[in-house]
């Protein structure tokens, strides 16, 4: 368990205190900030930006997972950039969702394609197709499959309940899923599930 | 169980984050349902690709970790130096001009006397506009003429610097003065930290009649001074001046410049010091989180109105 600050630490040893609490996760940081912009220099400024918040947050830490609390600055922060300068949505409802995650469900690669296609152009595919989802959805995506936060974590980040993450999930993996295939079997790489 | 609820439980099964009951719920449903059994397939298919994916290129770069260090460092000290100023950019905030911000006089100069450091400033000043001037903001086509012209205009500004730092327009805190400036011209405008280094004021220049801004810097320890120099994204880097990593390096005598472009402005480091030394300066340079963000101030205030002595 993290020592909270001591309230009477003077700034030095505030700042060290911070320091070593929550620089150890700058790696996690930085890849939910990668995964949340798909762009390299955006994720650096956005987890300097996670960082500065924290520390000024920092007397009102109280404990508890810092990788969390840390992962839930970087979303508010996200959050607040992604408002000034998009008029697009955080979130879409599941209509949309239902639409556009039906198809796919019943390919998968062909064995042994998977790196042949990464070569072929995979790689940037996932990228446009993670890029392509709502910012929520991808920032689950993110915390589930690369960070292996557990639901109860992902919703206190998120601030939704779990259901929601698990909803989001799926129709997540069912979206990339979709958009995955499309691109495989237009490039021939793709087998019939049974076949 | 039928497929609907079945179907929300399979990434939990995935991602191990069911219990026991519903394991074994799903398991009885996935031997009975092959409609299930592909779709866990294909959701562990995607899983599999995409955290492949985010794994292989989301490192962090192995410098980040320092420079959130020295950005901490930075904030600590504006932070103890202005307790009672409101945060400031980084906090969500927007930016906030601390009250030490104060224009300065143009004129106070002719009733001072002149250190002999502010003569070697304006030297560099002149040397490092001179240089910047030979192309930066200028086509490869008009480059000679308007150089003249430009190092003419500069120079007799730089003039006063030279004669007396009170030719600077604004002088205080980093985030005052950046937010002076950024009221008189139509690009983003930064005073970055630099270790070892205090912002000293700053000033506009004109170059090829259009506006720039000059941040003026003097090293603690000796009293030299560089000058970071910001002007608009229009500007082509010169020809003559080689690449040197992301910058483009050039000088004169005892005068180097190091040019690059940063967040749709061009901006140039300028001093008395070798051209590796320089560039080493500008890599220090610790940015404000969100500086881009900030849009230029649509109506600039009146020069002058707000002046106020800089040193009394």
């Amino acid at each position: 368990m993290p020592t909270p600050p001591e309230t009477s630490a003077s700034e030095p040893d505030a700042r060290a205190g911070f320091e070593s609490l929550a620089l150890p996760y700058v790696d996690h940081v930085y890849r939910a900030a990668y995964g949340l912009t798909g762009n390299p220099a955006e994720a650096e400024d956005l987890t300097q930006d996670t960082y500065l918040r924290a520390f000024q947050a920092y007397e009102g830490y109280r404990g508890g997972s810092a990788k969390v609390w840390l992962l839930t600055i970087l979303r508010n922060a996200f959050i607040d950039r992604y408002r000034r300068r998009r008029p697009e949505p955080l979130d879409i409802d599941d209509d949309a969702l239902t639409h556009a995650s039906a198809n796919g469900n019943d390919v998968l690669l062909a064995p042994g394609a998977e790196e042949q296609l990464m070569s072929a152009g995979l790689a940037e595919e996932v990228d446009r197709a993670l890029g392509a989802l709502p910012p929520e959805w991808r920032l689950v995506i993110v915390l589930a499959d690369l960070e292996n936060l557990s639901y109860s974590e992902i919703a206190a980040i998120t601030e939704t309940p779990v259901g929601t993450v698990m909803s989001r999930l799926h129709r997540s993996r069912k979206r990339l899923h979709g958009a995955l295939m499309d691109f495989a079997r237009l490039a021939g790489y793709t087998r019939t599930m049974g076949s | 169980m039928n497929h609907a609820s079945a179907s929300l439980l399979l990434d939990g099964l995935l991602d191990c984050a069911l219990s026991a009951a519903e394991r074994d719920a799903v398991a009885t449903h996935l031997a009975e349902c092959a409609i299930c059994r592909r779709q866990l397939a294909a959701a562990a298919h995607t899983r599999s690709i995409v955290r492949g994916r985010l794994e292989a290129t989301t490192a962090a770069p192995p410098e980040l970790a320092e420079r959130i260090r020295r950005q901490l460092a930075v904030h600590a000290r504006s932070t103890a130096a202005h307790p009672a100023a409101p945060a400031g950019r980084g906090t969500g905030d927007g930016p906030v001009a601390p009250p030490e911000a104060r224009e300065t006089s143009r004129w106070r100069w002719l009733r001072r006397p002149l250190p002999a450091y502010h003569a070697i400033g304006g030297a560099i000043a002149v040397g490092l506009l001179t240089v910047a001037a030979g192309g930066w903001w200028l086509t490869a086509a008009t480059a000679r003429r308007a150089a003249v012209e430009t190092v003419v205009g500069l120079s007799t500004q730089h003039h006063l610097f030279a004669r007396d730092d009170k030719a600077m327009e604004v002088e205080g805190e980093a985030d005052a003065v950046a937010a002076w400036l950024r009221a008189h011209v139509p690009f983003p405008v930064v005073a970055p930290a630099l270790p070892n280094y205090d912002v000293e004021g700053g000033r506009l220049v004109a170059v090829e009649g259009r506006l720039a801004a000059q941040v003026i810097y003097e090293e603690e320890a000796t009293g030299r001074y560089v000058s970071l120099v910001i002007g608009p994204a229009s500007a082509t880097v010169p020809d003559g001046l080689r690449p040197l990593g992301k910058y483009r390096v050039g000088g004169d005598r005892d005068l180097s410049v190091a040019m690059w472009r940063e967040a749709g402005v061009r901006m140039a480091i300028v001093g008395p010091l070798p051209e590796s030394v320089l560039v080493a300066l500008a890599d220090r340079l610790v940015f404000p989180v969100g500086w881009r963000d900030v849009a230029p101030v649509e109506r600039a205030p009146e020069r002058g109105k707000e002046a106020a002595p800089r040193r009394e």
